[in-house]
């Protein structure tokens, strides 16, 4: 962020006053009587480098702006990041004022998220326009009409860039792997995915350094709440939060009979997702990849809600046989949170075996409220990553000793069955 | 000197495979065909016949043939006018071959297969290598037969040990005249709503190399063969410069039903492969063989739509003029 632009933020910029209670007590004394400019700005330095410091005391003795530095320096070099403060700044103040204010502050901040984000696929080109566009306005101005107008230029270039992308789509450019990956596909789902990560279920992730950063590991986790959210919020804690920053993706293994469903196969194939068989499991091993597996399959998902977090049985340890015979270690992962997202009060088996599906939720809002049942409650999530457990020790002889195999299941499933019962206990609510 | 002898001459891929045998100037080549040669032949000998197994023994020992390949398979390379007359060619007629091959004294026998032989089922790994049972049900129309011929060279190749019998799984080839290419280049082809399938196939130009490159090389058992690389059909359709048209299933069966009874159309061979994916491991063919596909499929696919179906450009003709007006007279 380069001076300049500060000072124009000095001049022109229409500052709300409830911003000056943010950061006056570490603000040095002399700028406490003033308005709520500088503190804007103090809070802009926590991020920010120590350059800024000359200009703001400058300040106050050139009350008219100096004439206009040149912005596109400021955009071209930066322009997502500045988005990024402002994004910030926008939900602390939204989080220091009233519950009511907050949800809207939200909004707000994930607009500006969004448009921040758009930014970082742009071309120099289009840079440059939207910061002709804007002219000398400030970024963190955005109560000042061109910030929005830029903004909407932004996303005008947005739309072009997916009228392009469709007409790819349309002639057929764009490549996949064997099983079905589709990372355009996946470029689509994720800030919605994201949205329901961050916002709607306010995921928790802890344990991600247990996660290999490369090479291959099995993940084990509980598997509830009726439709396999469960594998899409892993997958996001691991792209999302992992310390090292690999956006590794997560191969789930789902039931084959998805497999069978119209628009929910090639949706599972395109994300990355593959059947789970052992052989399929194996060979994504084999390649160095994470997989994740749910050995409770759907006994796991089509639980009763007082069954919640009681554990079913985990197969016949298929998931540590394959293991073994890939040498991958087990992160056991335990996921809180769930079980709640579709109360499942019955199960209408005469109805699943009419249909062809492995089970037919009852919850208070489905089927009564048709599609609107299908909209999971938001929930608080905590998902925890186990200290992995080595499988090379056995060797792939281990594998074909059942003893080994089911000693080794039952340690998985204890140790995911601790964990959830310890962040039961911790959870003071469900939402 | 190699003597191979190529069922199935007559066709595109078996014209190219004998033109291909034929750079080696130490093999000689003899090609066995029911009609006339689409192509030219090269400088291989040919016969046009229908030949029974005595007829066949006879054949390959006056010739001394120590190496055969098999590409003579109806319904891949024309429509299928006849269903009966198709199983009798394809089953029966491989069955014939491998008796005779046997009597002979060949050494090896290269059959033309696909990678379809599997089946498509939500049961099938992801990519399915060769020890993978051929699926005994769910194919139809050359598909059956040739899962019924690889079910009899498994029993053959079990009780025969004298004799190397390979079968090359090939993915539905990019190039030609094939029910897949007939689907992709009709108007608005027909998928399943909701389904999109990956889908391997093969360039004609490695399928070329790689019979040649089998039948001059020790080989035995089952081979899967596609490139490396794969796509949605959905996408093969695009590619293909057609546009994709979601049906539900009904409309297909009933279509199918309806293209049975005038037996020309063998396409959708079954709904099912475009439902489930059917993707082969080809990592035998690689690490035992040696053999690795030269063409992408995206990039095969497209350049058969643009240039169509006779890719001879200027400087290939320019090439065969010059081999024509030196010809010995």
């Amino acid at each position: 962020m380069s001076e300049p632009i500060e000072i124009e933020v000095a001049g022109s910029s229409p500052t709300p006053p409830e911003s000056v209670e943010i950061d006056v007590s570490n603000a040095p004394a002399a700028e406490e009587s003033k308005p709520a400019v500088p503190n804007k700005r103090r809070s802009r330095k926590q991020t920010s480098s120590e350059a800024v410091e000359p200009p703001h005391v400058e300040e106050p003795a050139a009350p008219p702006p100096p004439p206009l530095p040149n912005p596109a320096s400021a955009w071209s070099t930066q322009p997502s990041e500045d988005l990024f403060e402002v994004e910030l700044e926008v939900r602390n103040r939204g989080a220091q004022a009233d519950p009511h204010a907050s949800s809207t502050a939200d909004i707000a901040a994930g607009l500006l998220s969004l448009v921040g984000e758009n930014m970082r696929r742009m071309t120099e080109e289009q840079v440059n326009k939207v910061n002709e566009m804007l002219g000398g306005t400030d970024l963190r101005d955005y109560l000042d009409p061109d910030f929005w107008k830029g903004v909407g230029m932004v996303l005008q270039y947005q739309v072009q860039e997916q009228v392009e992308f469709i007409k790819r789509r349309a002639r057929g450019e764009y490549t996949i792997d064997p099983y079905g990956l589709d990372p355009d596909i996946i470029e689509i789902v994720r800030p919605f995915v994201s949205f329901m990560y961050h916002t709607w279920w306010r995921v928790q992730a802890q344990g991600l350094e247990h996660v290999p950063a490369e090479g291959r590991a099995l993940l084990v986790a509980n598997h509830s709440g009726v439709l396999p959210w469960d594998g899409a919020m892993i997958a996001s804690a691991v792209a999302s939060e992992h310390p090292e920053r690999v956006g590794r993706v997560v191969r789930s293994l789902h039931l084959h009979w998805f497999t069978t469903l119209p628009f929910i196969a090639p949706a599972l194939a395109a994300t990355g997702q593959v059947p789970g068989l052992p052989e399929n499991a194996v060979r994504l091993l084999e390649n160095d990849e994470l997989v994740c597996v749910f050995p409770e399959g759907i006994k796991g998902v089509g639980k009763l809600y007082k069954d919640r977090y009681k554990l079913a049985r985990f197969g016949r340890g298929g998931f540590i046989q394959v293991a073994l015979r890939t040498g991958a270690p087990i992160v056991p992962v335990a996921v809180v949170g769930a079980e709640e997202i579709y109360p499942m009060l019955h199960n209408a088996e005469s109805i699943a075996k009419m249909l062809g599906f492995p089970y037919f939720p009852i919850t208070p809002f489905f089927p009564w409220l048709g599609l609107l049942g299908t909209i999971p409650l938001p929930t608080r999530w905590n998902i925890t990553f186990c200290p992995p457990i080595s499988t090379e020790e056995y060797g792939p002889r281990g594998a074909d000793d059942p003893l080994t195999v089911l000693s080794l299941a039952e340690r998985v499933r204890d140790t995911i069955q601790e964990t959830i019962n310890t962040r039961l206990a911790e959870r003071t609510s469900i939402f | 000197m190699r003597r191979v002898l190529i069922n199935g001459v007559g066709g595109v891929l078996g014209a190219r495979v004998a033109r291909r045998l034929c750079e080696y100037d130490d093999i000689a080549v003899i090609g066995l065909t029911r009609y006339e040669p689409v192509a030219s032949l090269g400088r291989t000998e040919w016969l046009l016949a229908h030949l029974n197994g005595l007829q066949l023994v006879e054949l390959l020992e006056a010739e001394q043939i120590d190496t055969v390949v098999q590409i003579d398979f109806a319904g891949t390379e024309a429509p299928v006018t006849s269903r009966e007359a198709a199983v009798q060619q394809n089953v029966i007629g491989t069955m014939d071959l491998l008796g005779a091959c046997l009597r002979a004294g060949v050494q090896q026998v290269v059959v033309r297969s696909h990678s379809w032989v599997y089946g498509a089922s939500p049961l099938n790994p992801m990519m399915i290598d060769e020890r993978r049972p051929v699926a005994h049900s769910g194919l139809r129309g050359f598909l059956r037969d040739l899962a019924e011929v690889e079910i009899f060279m498994a029993e053959f190749a079990e009780q025969h040990h004298e004799i190397r019998v390979a079968s090359l799984r090939m993915a539905p080839l990019v190039g030609g005249w094939s029910p897949l290419m007939d689907y992709f280049s009709q108007p608005w082809p027909r998928m399943l709503i909701g389904f999109d399938p990956v889908i391997q196939l093969l360039s004609i130009n490695d399928a070329v190399e790689a019979l040649a490159h089998f039948a001059l090389n020790p080989c035995a058992g089952p081979y899967n063969l596609a490139a490396d690389d794969a796509v949605c059909i959905s996408q093969a359709i695009r590619l293909s410069g057609q546009l994709p048209s979601p049906t539900i299933e009904s409309m297909i069966v009933r279509s199918k039903r309806d293209v049975s009874r005038d037996q020309t159309h063998p396409w959708p061979v079954d709904v099912n492969f475009l439902r489930h994916p059917c993707v082969v491991d080809t990592h035998r063919a690689k690490q035992e063989m040696g053999w690795a596909p030269q063409d992408g499929v995206a990039d095969s696919i497209s350049a058969t739509h643009q240039k169509g179906h006779a890719p001879l450009d200027r400087e290939a003709s320019e090439a065969a003029l010059r081999a024509f007006l030196s010809r010995k007279r």
